[in-house]
């Protein structure tokens, strides 16, 4: 066989043969090289190192056929049914140690060998425009651990025989027919959730169908977009609960990002850009630096307890209008039309005519969720305030007090603690008791050093007192703040400001060695 | 600005074998509870517009993402 053959074609990487690789009878070489998505496509893969493409000629793609007969069928131009897929390799494989690994001659590449250089692949489909179909790429590597891509899940292909498989995040550009940005994005969380609650992941022309029972402005498809309303309807439609958080001047939008993403709970960003309407993009990863990267991630003037999001620099995102994982570098507070937002971001998008980055400015954060996680971040974050306020009075004006939330699930804790160096008891403890299904954690450190670690059952209700376990990491700061809270004449204040159950709490006796553990069955509502 | 590890929040970190002394004020009445009359009001109004992050407009609901 040669390099090309009616099934397949193998090729060197490059710009030229990428966009070959794209094109269809509809959409010239030429065309596909004046697509952003293109274009964003061609520079990714160089920085994963691509130097092979393999073409199938003659692909099914599921999402596609759903959108074919959904809209394309019934067109009186003759669409393609059949897509190419487009695999990128690294290394330089040849055609040969192909067709030798297809045939098993001796010799040939492993399968192993094959997956080691595996990049993923992309859908071309056979339309005029909007070519970019479902694409699961390989990520950056994590640069020492500063990458994050938690909401990454396991894709298989099979090429000719040859089992392959990855981690991403599934992407595909909107077609402006069956599916604008909004569905894109709703259509890349779900591919996420499916993995993590067995929920279906159905296709742009489905999400875009279902979303339009709510209400609608204008005919649904052709889509022209989906409002937040629908964009619930959507998430509900596949058995998940719609979080929605509305960005405001205090919202500490990094740390409320990464308290989910760190769940692998991908959250779909509406904004503002500047200077052009909304849109929405699936956050799916973040960089956290070991130097904190903003004075603070609220508006000034506002107020918000320290969290690790002071130490995330970008964010990692599908957007449509580009590519999988297109970073979004977080930028201070500034103002529309009015409005303070917290922080803004910048990426990808440029003004036409003078390629000035353009800030987008958050609008609506929605987490496709599990019924069963009912508390949110605000709801925990109030907690924090409380507890941070007073711990602002016990330490000096130069220490450092830092949160990290997050949320997590009784299985992955348990695995985490076992895995820990925590004292014997408190770690035999923690793995022998029964916790929810899913917890908030939140570990608070000073100066550095963890000083105490709460769980908090995030299926409990917004009104009562979630937290239910303490873990004491330094017993200086567990008998420091024991003492401020006994205080007699500070007994009022401090019921105040914490409430009466969480300054109990807090006194209440360690019963194992440094944990004080609350039993569920004490929790009622506040 | 503050410093951490990197990895911070990929998993569980464990807490020093030896602890280092901690930043922490003397504890005097007279001043927790100063400092405690002045941080109170600022806690309330944080926990109050935290409240009303939580209310999602309808005006909200119908912002369309259409870009």
């Amino acid at each position: 066989m040669d390099s090309t053959s009616r099934d397949a074609t193998v090729t060197p990487f490059s710009e030229t043969t990428l966009f070959e690789s794209l094109s269809n009878k509809f959409c010239s070489p030429v065309e596909v090289a004046a697509s952003a998505r293109a274009k964003y496509l061609f520079a990714y893969l160089c920085d994963l190192g691509a130097k092979t493409i393999v073409v199938e000629n003659d692909y099914v793609d599921r999402d596609y056929l759903d959108d074919y007969a959904a809209y394309y069928a019934s067109c009186f131009r003759r669409y393609e049914r059949h897509c190419r897929r487009v695999h990128f390799f690294k290394n330089g494989l040849t055609a040969e140690n192909l067709w030798q690994a297809v045939r098993r001659e001796s010799g040939a590449p492993t399968p192993e060998a094959l997956n080691r250089d595996y990049l993923g692949f992309v859908v071309a489909r056979p339309l005029p425009v909007a070519i970019v179909g479902r694409t699961v790429l390989r990520t950056y590597e994590p640069d020492g651990g500063r990458r994050n891509y938690t909401c990454v899940r396991q894709y298989h292909a099979n090429l000719f025989g040859i089992p392959l498989q990855l981690e991403s995040l599934a992407f595909q550009e909107q077609d402006t027919v069956l599916a604008a940005c909004a569905t894109v994005a709703l259509w890349c969380s779900f591919h996420k959730a499916a993995d993590l609650y067995q929920t279906p992941a159905p296709s742009p022309a489905s999400i875009t169908r279902v979303a339009s029972r709510v209400s609608r402005a204008s005919r649904p498809i052709p889509s022209h977009g989906l409002s937040v309303e629908q964009m619930c309807a959507a998430i509900s439609h596949i058995g998940l609960e719609p979080e929605v958080f509305v960005v405001t001047k205090s919202t500490p939008l990094a740390s409320l990002l990464v308290g989910h993403l760190a769940a692998g709970l991908p959250a779909v960003l509406c904004v503002a850009i500047e200077g052009g309407g909304h849109h929405a993009l699936t956050v799916a990863g973040y960089s956290m630096r070991p130097q904190q990267h903003l004075p603070q991630e609220v508006a000034p003037g506002e107020k918000a307890v320290p969290m690790t999001g002071l130490f995330v620099d970008e964010f990692y995102a599908h957007d449509d209008q580009f590519g999988p994982f297109s970073r979004l570098v977080i930028k201070p507070s500034e103002q529309l039309a009015g409005q303070t937002f917290p922080v803004t971001l910048k990426g990808s998008w440029l003004e036409a005519t003078t390629a000035k980055e353009l800030t987008l400015f958050p609008l609506v954060v929605i987490f496709p969720v599990y019924h069963k996680i009912r508390v949110t971040f605000l709801d925990l974050q109030k907690w924090l305030e409380r507890l941070t306020g007073l711990l602002w009075s016990l330490v000096l004006p130069q220490s450092t007090l830092l949160w990290n939330v997050r949320l997590t699930t009784t299985n992955v804790l348990k695995g985490e603690v076992r895995a820990s160096d925590l004292p014997a008891d408190v770690r035999e403890t923690l793995l022998m008791r029964g916790h929810p299904r899913f917890i908030w954690r939140a570990e608070l450190t000073l100066d550095g050093q963890p000083v105490l670690e709460f769980l908090a059952d995030a299926t409990d209700m917004d009104r009562s007192f979630p937290l239910y376990a303490c873990v004491w990491k330094h017993e200086g700061f567990r008998s420091h703040l024991s003492d401020a809270l006994a205080l007699p004449e500070a007994a009022h204040l401090l019921t105040t400001l914490l409430t009466t159950r969480f300054h109990e709490f807090l006194t209440q006796p360690p019963d194992a060695g440094s944990l004080t553990w609350l039993p569920l069955a004490q929790n009622s509502p506040s | 600005m503050a410093t951490m590890k990197l990895g911070f929040g990929e998993g569980d970190r464990v807490p020093a074998a030896q602890p280092r002394p901690l930043s922490l004020k003397p504890l005097t009445t007279a001043v927790v509870v100063a400092e405690l009359r002045l941080r109170l009001p600022d806690v309330e109004r944080t926990i109050a517009r935290l409240e009303e992050a939580q209310a999602v407009s309808q005006e909200s609901l119908k912002l369309e993402m259409s870009v």
